[in-house]
C-alpha cells in the first residue's frame, strides 16, 4: 500500500508489513498542504492496522513545518494511547527536539456534550431567573419612572441636543415609510372591504370601516409596530454596543447616570414620536382608501362626509392614547434589552433581537387590555 | 527557500479619504527576520499595515508579498496571498461567539481535509507553542488581556504561516506578560523561522525582538530611519529619532 501527495513531494509508504511490526517510510517536505493529504489517510492505515509496533523511518523527511511535527507526534500519541510501540527513524536532530518541545501533554478537554439537563432543576432554575428578572424590571421601570419625573420638573439639566438627535432619528427618518406604509394599508383595507360591501350594495360604508378601524386600533399599531422594528431594535443595539465599549461603564464612573443619560431622552422621544408617527399612518391610510372610494365613483366630498359622520371624536382620541403607551413600551424595552446586554458581539445581537420581540408582544398584550379597559368604560 | 525579500513595498502612497497619511513609503522585509514599524502615536503605522495586508485600498504604489503583487490580485489569487500569512490584530479579535478552540479551528476546518481529531491535535501544539496548554475549552471572554493575544497569535499561525504580522503585541500589557511575548516571539522567529512584522512603540520589546527597524514620521508622511535599533540609539543623525529611542519628552536633552 502506498498513500503520497499527487505531486510526490512528500509520500508515505508501507515499507513492510507483518502480524508483529508495521514499517513505514515518510519523506519529502512535511508541509501543513502535505500532511492535509496524507493525514486521513494514514489514520485509516492505523485504524485497521493490527500490528504492534510501528516503525516509521524518516530518514528522507528534508523538511517540516510546525503542521508535519504535529503529524508524527500524532503518530506516536496514537500508538502510545493504544499501547502499542512506536519507534520513529532518522528524523533529523533539530526536529525531533522540535517534536519533544511541542508535543501537547494536556490536551483542551473536549467540550461536555449537552446532557438531557434534570426536568426539577430546570424548571427550578426557570422560575428563579423568571423571579430575578422580573425583580431586575420592576427596578427598572420604577428606576426609569422616577429619573423621568426628575427631567420633567427640573429640565434645565436635560441634554436637548442629544435628545433631539434622538428625535431626529426614530422621528423624521422614519415619516416616509409611516407614509408609505399607511397609505398601502389604507389602500389595501379598502380595497379588500369593497368585495363584500359590493355584494349588499353599501360601497360607501367602505369609509366606515377604514376610518373605525384605522383610528381607534390599526393607526397607533401599525405606527407602533414600525417603530418598534425601526428604533426599538437601535436602541438596544446602540446601548449593547456603548455596554460592549465600556462607554456606559465611562459614563457611570464620571458620575453621570446612564439612566438619565441614555434611556430618558430615548424613552421621552418615543412617547412623543410614536404618536405623530401614528398620526401620519391614519392620515395617509384614509387617503389611501379615498383613492379608492375615488376609483370607486364617489366624490372626495362623498367619502368626507362619510369619514365625518362615520368616527367621533373619542374614537380618535383612543387611538391616539394608545400610540403613547405603545413609545413607552417600545423605548423602555429596547433600552432595557440593550442596557442589560452582556459584554460580546453575539449578545448585541440577542439583545436586539429580544427588543424587537417582546416589543411586539408587549404592544399586543397592551392593545388587548386597553381594548377590554375602553370597552368597560364605554368609550 | 530562496533569497528574495518577504515583502516589498514600492512607493507606496495611503491614507483615508482626503488625508494623505503615508507619502512615499519603500522598504524590504528579509525572510526569517523580525521587522519592527514603529513611530509616534499618529504617523501612520497601523495604516502602513492595514495597507500591506490589503485591508485598505492605497493610493498608490506596489505591496509584493512572497513575490506576489497585493494590488493587482483579486478573487482566488488574493485569497492565496491571504492565506499565506497570519495577523494578530491590537486587541486580538478573537470571534467571542466561539470557544478558544473553534477560533483556532475554523481555518482548518475551511482549508484542509484533516481529520477532527488532528485538527485538535494541530490546534493544541499551537497552545502549547504559545505557552497556554490545554485551555481550548474556555471563551475569549474568559480569557485575560495576555492570553488573549497569546490566543490570537496562535490563530494567526494556525496554517503554519511564513510571514506573521502583529499589531501592537506588548500594548495594554503588564511587563512580565509584555516581556513573556517578546521572547515567544524571538523564539517562534528563531525555531520555525516565521518573519515577523511587528508594529509596535514599546521601546523595550523594540530593543529585545528587532533585527530591522523602520521608522515613521508623521511630519514628512515617509521613513525616516532604517536600521538597526542600538545603532539607531546611538548613532542617528536625526535628533527626533534619537529623542525616540531615548524617551525624552524634548529635542533639547537629546
Amino acid at each position: 500500500m502506498e498513500i503520497s501527495h499527487k505531486d510526490r513531494d512528500s509520500y508515505f509508504v508501507v515499507r513492510n508489513a507483518s502480524a508483529q511490526q508495521l514499517t513505514v517510510e515518510v519523506g519529502g517536505r512535511l508541509v501543513l498542504r502535505m500532511v492535509d493529504q496524507l493525514w486521513p489517510q494514514a489514520k485509516k492505515m492505523l485504524a485497521s492496522d493490527k500490528s504492534t509496533i510501528l516503525v516509521v523511518d524518516a530518514n528522507n523527511v528534508s523538511y517540516c513545518d510546525a503542521a508535519g511535527i504535529a503529524f508524527l507526534s500524532w503518530l506516536k500519541k496514537h500508538q502510545t494511547s493504544h499501547k502499542r510501540e512506536f519507534l520513529l527513524l532518522g528524523l533529523s536532530k533539530e526536529y525531533t527536539k522540535r517534536m519533544e518541545k511541542f508535543e501537547p501533554t494536556t490536551v483542551s478537554p473536549q467540550p461536555e456534550p449537552k446532557t438531557h439537563a434534570h426536568m426539577v432543576s430546570d424548571m427550578g432554575y426557570s422560575v428563579y431567573s423568571w423571579w430575578r428578572g422580573l425583580k431586575d424590571r420592576i427596578i427598572f421601570i420604577g428606576n426609569l419612572t422616577a429619573k423621568t419625573t426628575r427631567v420633567l420638573f427640573n429640565p434645565s439639566r436635560f441634554r436637548f441636543g442629544d435628545f433631539f438627535q434622538v428625535v431626529e432619528n426614530c422621528g423624521p427618518n422614519a415619516f416616509g415609510l409611516s407614509v408609505l406604509i399607511g397609505m398601502l394599508f389604507g389602500l389595501i383595507l379598502a380595497f379588500q372591504a369593497t368585495v363584500p360591501m359590493k355584494m349588499f350594495g353599501v360601497e360607501i360604508y367602505v369609509a366606515d370601516l377604514v376610518a373605525l378601524s384605522l383610528l381607534r386600533v390599526l393607526g397607533s399599531f401599525i405606527a407602533a409596530i414600525l417603530f418598534c422594528a425601526r428604533s426599538g431594535s437601535s436602541f438596544a443595539a446602540e446601548l449593547g454596543t456603548m455596554k460592549l465599549n465600556e462607554e456606559i461603564d465611562a459614563l457611570t464612573t464620571l458620575g453621570l447616570d446612564p439612566m438619565s443619560f441614555l434611556v430618558v431622552p430615548r424613552v421621552i422621544a418615543s412617547i412623543i414620536m410614536v404618536p405623530l408617527l401614528a398620526l401620519s399612518v391614519m392620515l395617509f391610510g384614509l387617503i389611501g382608501a379615498g383613492i379608492v372610494m375615488y376609483s370607486l365613483g364617489f366624490a372626495p366630498i362623498t367619502y368626507f362626509n362619510q369619514l365625518v359622520s362615520a368616527v367621533s371624536l373619542v374614537d380618535f382620541s383612543s387611538g391616539l392614547f394608545k400610540s403613547f403607551i405603545y413609545g413607552y413600551i417600545i423605548a423602555a424595552v429596547g433600552c432595557y434589552c440593550g442596557m442589560r446586554s452582556e459584554k460580546d458581539s453575539a449578545a448585541v445581537g440577542k439583545a436586539t433581537t429580544a427588543a424587537v420581540v417582546n416589543g411586539i408582544v408587549l404592544i399586543v398584550v397592551a392593545e388587548g387590555i386597553m381594548s377590554v379597559m375602553f370597552y368597560l368604560l364605554g368609550v | 527557500m530562496s533569497n528574495e525579500p518577504m515583502i516589498v513595498v514600492k512607493k507606496l502612497r495611503a491614507g483615508y479619504g482626503d488625508t494623505l497619511v503615508l507619502d512615499d513609503v519603500s522598504l524590504e522585509v528579509n525572510r526569517g527576520e523580525i521587522f519592527v514599524i514603529l513611530g509616534g502615536s499618529g504617523c501612520g503605522k497601523s495604516t502602513l499595515l492595514r495597507n500591506m495586508i490589503g485591508l485598505d485600498e492605497p493610493f498608490g504604489g506596489e505591496v509584493h508579498i512572497n513575490g506576489k503583487d497585493m494590488l493587482s490580485a483579486s478573487g482566488r489569487e488574493l485569497d492565496e496571498i491571504y492565506r499565506s500569512f497570519g495577523v494578530m490584530y491590537q486587541n486580538g479579535a478573537l470571534w467571542g461567539s466561539m470557544t478558544v478552540m473553534e477560533n483556532l479551528r475554523l481555518a482548518l476546518e475551511e482549508f484542509t481535509n484533516l481529520p477532527s481529531e488532528a485538527m485538535d491535535y494541530v490546534c493544541d501544539m499551537k497552545l502549547k507553542l504559545v505557552g497556554l496548554e490545554g485551555i481550548g475549552n474556555l471563551m475569549p471572554s474568559e480569557l485575560s488581556g495576555g492570553m488573549r493575544k497569546r490566543v490570537a497569535i496562535a490563530r494567526a499561525m494556525v496554517m503554519d504561516p511564513e510571514l506573521v504580522f502583529l499589531d501592537e503585541p506588548s500594548a495594554g500589557l503588564d511587563p512580565i506578560s509584555s516581556a513573556g511575548l517578546d521572547q515567544l516571539i524571538l523564539h517562534l522567529s528563531r525555531e520555525l523561522g516565521i518573519t515577523f512584522v511587528v508594529v509596535t512603540h514599546e521601546l523595550e520589546s523594540i530593543f529585545t525582538i528587532a533585527d530591522e527597524v523602520i521608522m515613521l514620521d508623521h511630519r514628512v508622511k515617509r521613513v525616516v530611519a532604517r536600521g538597526k535599533p542600538k545603532e539607531l540609539r546611538d548613532r542617528s543623525k536625526d535628533p527626533w529619532v534619537r529623542q525616540f529611542f531615548h524617551r525624552l519628552a524634548s529635542l533639547d536633552e537629546a
